[in-house]
């Protein structure tokens, strides 16, 4: 247990030497690997931050129900109920037609208009708040509210829910896709540098093999070196995510001001920065690898 | 301890540089390997130190036999012998102390027992002044016996000792035998080859002889 701390130890110091050996050629790959990799860190966040801000911005979306003119007051009492015990209702809000022309009235200025009417054309209503954005959920609402006795209407953005869930999940997928393709460019990238070095060091591997090294010992500081330089370009992707978010929320202010909304782009919790940051590090890890192990099959010396 | 029976070794391209040879060494003896260049002499001793294995027949180390390890084990066997190779393969870029390093830290000796060990070895070989020299600026000779520093320091049960008078003078390659003879005399088992006379002359021990892969004892001959 000790020998194998030792060693691991050992394999790690070798790899942080190497990497500040040649800091040019190391800090070069690193920036490679940074760069690659802010992409898909900046477009997750800034998704993230515009889905929190459009679901905050734009409230919830509203299902509204218009009521037959002939509807009672204990029928409507009963859809009132039934509309609260539904799972996708938030809130249930009743307008009564008289405060409806009230409203209209006063919004529109139309206010002559409604004077002269004989009678309110305008029926009562529930307007139903949905529980979260999915146009699923909103959907449902509209077809079981539509199914209820007493109403004659039934009115959604479900068409605005629908468009922002598509874009939504398609740019969920881009990022995805993007991400996974660097993610195989980390991979490759370290895969690359870690041949490179083992040519390098060809006559040292060789040699160690010879007086009785095990492929453990060969693999080690390769994969430790892939692991730092993974760790390293993910910290120099999240300053660049936060020099971009910092840039971005400095325009974003103004429209912030004038808008009085509160769209700002930041960094990502301190978990999610670290698992990020801790998945770059396993992927370099895996790629220097995949790098010692295709080595060693073919450089076998039997 | 070490015993090849019926041993071949064919490499790529058919050449046949070792043919039926069979041999046993025992513990603490001192083989010479004498024969013309070609004769297979280095083949003889890269199957002894389990860096190659053979085509046919067996080499068994203590009763393993090198061709049925798998890799971790083979390692383990290598990591039991001290090898001189006859080209050296003294690592360019590192001093003359990282060199001897390198058996070490393949071992997985603790840093400081490790540095202690490495001293003692250059100390041994008179090279003690010149750790933080890198292989380049040393001569011939002490190149040489930087190669038995490293072969030595992590107190191998074998030295296999490929041509280490190779390239020497006369007085450097006395110093050599000399340092070879002192190993075997503490009872390490020393295999030796050369096809320098002076060499067979200072060194006494057992002496077999390689003719084109052909393997007979030479000790009634000469001695
Ligand atoms: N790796 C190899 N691949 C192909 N042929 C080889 C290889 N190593 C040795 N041989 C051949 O095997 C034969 C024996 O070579 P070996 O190196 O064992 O001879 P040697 O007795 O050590 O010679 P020298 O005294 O010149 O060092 C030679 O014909 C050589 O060309
Ligand atoms: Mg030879």
């Amino acid at each position: 247990m000790k020998a194998w701390l030792l060693a691991h130890l050992r394999a790690f110091s070798d790899a942080w030497r190497r990497l500040a050996a040649q800091p040019l050629a190391a800090g070069l790959s690193v920036l490679v690997i940074g760069i690659a990799l802010t992409l898909p860190l900046a477009l997750a966040q800034m998704l993230v931050q515009t889905q929190r801000f459009a679901e905050r911005f734009t409230g919830s979306p509203q299902v509204s129900l218009f009521l037959a003119m002939d509807v009672a007051a204990d029928q409507r009492q009963a859809l009132e109920t039934a509309l609260r015990a539904h799972p996708g209702a938030k809130s249930v809000r009743f307008v009564g037609r008289d405060a409806a022309l009230a409203d209209l009235a006063k919004s529109a200025g139309l206010g002559d208009v409604a004077q002269a009417l004989p009678a309110n054309p305008l029926p009562d209503a529930f307007v139903v708040d949905v529980r979260g954005t999915s146009a699923a959920t909103l959907e449902q609402l509209r077809r079981d509210a539509a199914a209820l006795p007493g109403v004659e209407h039934v009115q959604s953005d479900h068409e605005w829910a629908r468009r922002l869930d598509a874009l939504v999940s398609l740019a969920r997928s881009a990022v995805l896709a993007v991400a996974v393709l660097l993610a195989a460019g980390l991979v490759a990238i370290t895969f690359n540098t870690i041949r490179l070095q083992i040519l390098g060091r060809r006559a040292e591997i060789e040699l160690a093999q010879l007086i009785g090294a095990t492929d453990g010992f060969v693999r080690r500081p390769f994969v430790y070196f892939g692991l730092l330089q993974g760790l390293l370009g993910a910290l120099v992707a999240w300053i660049l995510v936060a020099a971009i978010a910092a840039a971005l929320d400095r325009e974003l202010a103004v429209l912030n001001r004038l808008y009085g909304s509160a769209l700002h782009f930041g960094l990502p919790a301190p978990l999610t920065v670290a698992g990020l940051s801790g998945l770059c590090a396993l992927l370099g890890a895996l790629g220097a690898a995949l790098s010692v192990q295709d080595y060693l099959r073919r450089g076998l010396s039997k | 301890m070490l015993t090849l029976s019926h041993v071949c070794k064919r490499y790529p391209g058919g050449i046949e540089a070792l043919r039926d040879v069979s041999l046993a060494i025992e513990r603490g003896q001192l083989v010479l390997v004498e024969g013309d260049s070609g004769a297979g002499k280095s083949t003889l001793l890269r199957l002894l130190g389990a860096i190659e294995l053979p085509s046919s027949g067996s080499v068994l180390v203590d009763g393993q036999n090198t061709r049925a390890l798998g890799r971790r084990a083979l390692a383990a066997l290598r990591r039991q012998f001290g090898v001189i190779f006859q080209d050296q393969k003294l690592l360019f870029d590192r001093s003359a102390f990282e060199n001897v390093m390198l058996p070490l830290d393949i071992g997985g000796f603790e840093r400081r027992e490790a540095q202690r060990r490495a001293r003692a070895a250059l100390d041994k070989v008179g090279l003690l002044h010149k750790e933080k020299a890198l292989p380049v600026a040393l001569s011939g000779g002490e190149q040489q016996r930087l190669c038995i520093a490293r072969a030595i320091v992590h107190r191998p049960r074998v030295i296999v000792a490929d041509e280490p008078t190779g390239n020497l003078d006369e007085t450097h390659a006395q110093r050599v035998l000399e340092m070879l003879d002192s190993f075997n005399a503490l009872g390490v088992t020393m295999i030796v080859s050369t096809h320098d006379r002076m060499a067979r002359e200072r060194l006494d021990g057992r002496r077999i002889r390689l003719q084109a892969g052909t393997l007979s004892e030479a000790s009634a001959a000469v001695a």
